[in-house]
């Protein structure tokens, strides 16, 4: 029955995914000088050095993070607006295993989703005579830094579609909250350590997971 | 025999409202049981208590002899829910709902599935977005029943459909019920319905359950008295168990709860050229009985019920 679960949320997630690999799409096929007629906007530079200055980094963090809150909003917010919470919870499955088998859901395409464009174009500039500057695979590590913590605004999301809120400031405000303290959290200890980043995204992930147990379990679904 | 569904002085606010207060229902193992009040009577929020989607402020919920608060998995495999509306995953096929459904649960029978999609011409291939109401109702049903439950729950799973579609949705649901003593639970505005189906109603009026007794017991008790007067008729005093008196031309209709000798004695105190004691349906006694202006009501509580001392808990 977890399978049957599993294998619902990763159709109902597809259309998201497909349209987030798109712009991943978009991003590589930028980076790796592509010539499209809407890149003439959008030039690349022959002096871009590969997850180094040419901006791929922020770009799929941008993309990440916007993912990242559409799937949770779509696994939260798109059952609440269906009522199919009513459905679902009434399963012979306990909540605590509804929420995690949708998470897990959520995290797999999320991690698949961001980790296949940085692995094909860290492919391409590791190929020799693609573009001319050095490449070594360390060159990559802040970038799968960063997408890495913009998953915990996942986790955030997820709190947001299923905290009862009234209005829309303090639905969002686990959100909002998650991405300054990641933000603040890597720029203040980013230099000191790569160890050190982790720990304040990793406690929050933490508690918006507890929370989204017990919410889950306290909540009416009305 | 022991109760399928069984509260305990349940309480929800709403706010400062209290949407439900102090029920206690019971609902008899094989029963079929009309829960019946008007729009906002608080029956929806009964209903999502009963299945643990809602949670009470005060008091305590059993089904099936489960506290609802720890309702294990297993048990809530027992029941059926057919939430309002018929909540239901609309990009998926009937199939694929199925076959979704199906996943859930060990007992379930397919052959028993396939001849109520056959029965209601529900073709597996049609997205469930592309039904209509009425056939997602029905889908809800044969998910529901095809499990085997001991309880179904139904939150007025007749709502929004159409005459024809209401009436076969009830015949199969009269079908379902005869099958090894299944217990049901539901509530509906259509009170035609609940007569042909339910075997006892409990009707809520501002949370509160005013009205739990077999239904021949309600629908007998409550009767039209017509007092007919070749002139203006005069006020009525008032009796135990009216609920209403309204001048008509040159009659005076009451409603009574409960006409007995001591109702009878006042009507004839006032000289009438006739007095008529017309039987009412459901669907009027209900209307009578729920509509304002709010006022004290009469209870009915009781099984073996006594007309005399019903009435007398009751004022007009």
């Amino acid at each position: 029955m977890l399978k049957a679960l599993a294998l619902k949320e990763l159709r109902e997630l597809a259309p998201i995914a497909v349209l987030a690999l798109c712009a991943y799409a978009l991003i590589i096929a930028r980076s790796t000088g592509v010539e499209f007629f809407f890149f003439q906007f959008w030039p690349r530079s022959y002096n871009e050095v590969p997850f180094v200055t040419d901006g791929f980094t922020e770009m799929v963090v941008l993309v990440s993070a916007c993912l990242a809150v559409a799937l949770a909003v779509r696994q939260t917010i798109g059952e609440s607006r269906r009522s199919t919470w009513h459905w679902l919870l009434h399963r012979p499955l306990t909540r605590k295993q509804i929420i995690f088998v949708k998470q897990a859901a959520g995290v797999v395409v999320y991690l698949v989703c961001g980790a296949l464009p940085i692995l094909w174009y860290a492919g391409w500039a590791a190929i020799p005579r693609t573009h001319p500057s050095p490449f070594y695979w360390s060159m990559t590590a802040e970038t799968w830094e960063v997408w890495a913590l913009s998953l915990s605004l996942y986790f955030a999301a997820f709190l947001c579609g299923l905290w009862p809120a009234r209005s829309v400031g303090p639905r969002w405000a686990p959100v909002v909250g998650m991405a300054a303290a990641v933000i603040f959290g890597y720029a203040m200890l980013s230099p000191i350590s790569t160890a050190a980043v982790w720990i304040l995204p990793l406690v929050l992930i933490g508690l918006a997971t507890s929370n989204i147990f017990y919410i889950c379990r306290t909540r009416d679904f009305s | 025999m022991s109760d399928a569904i069984f509260t305990q002085r349940l309480t929800k606010y709403y706010g400062r409202r209290a949407v439900v207060n102090s029920l206690n229902l019971r609902v008899p193992q094989g029963c079929v049981y009309g829960f019946l009040g008007r729009n906002g009577a608080g029956k929806s929020t009964t209903i999502k208590m009963l299945t643990g989607m809602v949670h009470p402020d005060s008091g305590k919920a059993f089904v099936l002899g489960e506290d609802v608060a720890e309702l294990a998995p297993a048990t809530r495999g027992r029941i059926a829910y057919l939430a309002e509306g018929h909540p239901l995953y609309r990009w998926m096929t009937v199939g694929e709902m199925a076959r979704f459904a199906a996943a859930f649960y060990a007992n379930w029978n397919d052959r028993l599935l396939e001849q109520i999609l056959d029965h209601f011409a529900l073709p597996r291939r049609t997205k469930i977005r592309r039904l209509s109401n009425g056939q997602r109702a029905q889908l809800s049903l044969a998910l529901a029943v095809a499990p085997d439950p001991e309880l179904l729950i139904l939150d007025d799973p007749t709502l929004g459909l159409d005459t024809v579609v209401r009436r076969d949705f009830l015949e199969s649901l009269i079908q379902l019920i005869q099958r090894r003593g299944r217990t049901i639970l539901f509530s509906s505005h259509i009170l035609g319905d609940v007569e042909r189906v339910a075997d006892r109603i409990g009707i809520l009026v501002d949370g509160v359950l005013r009205v739990d007794c077999p239904t021949d017991v309600f629908k007998d008790s409550v009767r039209k008295i017509v007092l007919e007067f070749g002139r203006t008729p005069p006020e009525f005093p008032g009796c135990t168990g009216l609920l209403s008196s309204r001048q008509e031309g040159m009659a005076l209709e009451l409603i009574v709860v409960g006409y007995g000798d001591e109702q009878r004695q006042a009507c004839e105190a006032l000289e009438p050229r006739a007095i008529d004691v017309i039987e009412m349906n459901l669907e009027d006694a209900f209307i009578e009985y729920t509509r304002g202006p709010r006022r004290k009501l009469p209870i009915f509580a009781t099984e073996h019920r006594d007309v005399e001392s019903v009435s007398a808990q009751g004022a007009a």
